[in-house]
């Protein structure tokens, strides 16, 4: 499972989210390689899970993974919840 | 540690300020006197701003950033309160009330600091104490704690 997550530069708030994914993959117990770039470089970065907040998520379908759009980037309920369900869209789709 | 990271000055509480481009100025301004970042490097949070409201990352909170080039020379932070919360332009984190201002001359050299930040900002105590902090000490209190959990 790749997950990349996005923001516009590539080290803020995309990293925080990186942190906080790879915490809430370790608890769910799912195997996952997490890393992060800025908006432009996503498209270059086949991925399973595209994260990103809201306003960088639109801009991210399209890219053939399953997105998930945080509007609250330091809620860990609401990450855990979304993330969850991406997973299980992703195996599915396998 | 995010104290650590704190500089004098670097902690600016109930701030009046007319729209968020003026929030934004003056949480650089920290930075910018310590020589951690050049003048331009508000404008270019300002730019990054303006083409997608992103960096307003949860409600009442924006983590106002550029990337290296655009003039920051070291590892710095700032966080701001606002006396009175204002509109981002965010159509769900609106309106703000803390602005974090950080730079960083690379890619990596933040890691630790913003490890620390996200510590604090996802311990809902801890944030509302510092929201609600009337002085530097309080405000640094605030801190201390989101590290203790």
């Amino acid at each position: 499972m790749k997950i990349l997550v996005c923001c516009g530069s590539g080290l803020g708030s995309s990293f925080m989210m990186e942190m906080n994914i790879k915490k809430a993959l370790a608890e769910m117990g799912v195997e996952g390689e997490v890393s992060h770039c800025d908006l432009s470089s996503a498209a270059g970065n086949k991925s399973d899970i595209y994260v990103g907040t809201r306003d960088i998520a639109m801009e991210l379908t399209g890219l053939g993974g399953v997105v998930v759009s945080l509007s609250n980037m330091i809620d860990k309920e609401e990450m855990k919840e979304k993330l969850a369900a991406a997973i299980r869209e992703v195996q599915a789709k396998a | 540690m995010l104290q650590e990271y704190v500089g004098e000055g670097s902690i600016l509480l109930h701030q009046s300020c007319k729209d968020w481009e003026e929030a934004v100025t003056r949480g650089c301004a920290p930075l910018i006197k310590a020589r951690l970042a050049d003048p331009s490097y508000a404008e270019a949070i300002k730019a990054n701003h303006r083409a997608m409201p992103y960096m307003v990352i949860a409600p009442g909170i924006m983590l106002a950033h550029a990337r290296p080039e655009c003039g920051a020379h070291g590892v710095g932070l700032t966080l701001m309160t606002l006396a009175h919360p204002l509109p981002f332009g965010s159509e769900e984190n609106d309106p703000v009330s803390l602005v974090i201002t950080l730079a960083t001359p690379d890619d990596k050299s933040h890691v630790k600091m913003l490890e620390a930040l996200t510590d604090f900002l996802m311990n809902g105590a801890a944030r509302e104490k510092f929201l609600a902090a009337k002085t530097v000490h309080e405000a640094l209190a605030a801190l201390g704690e989101a590290e203790r959990v």
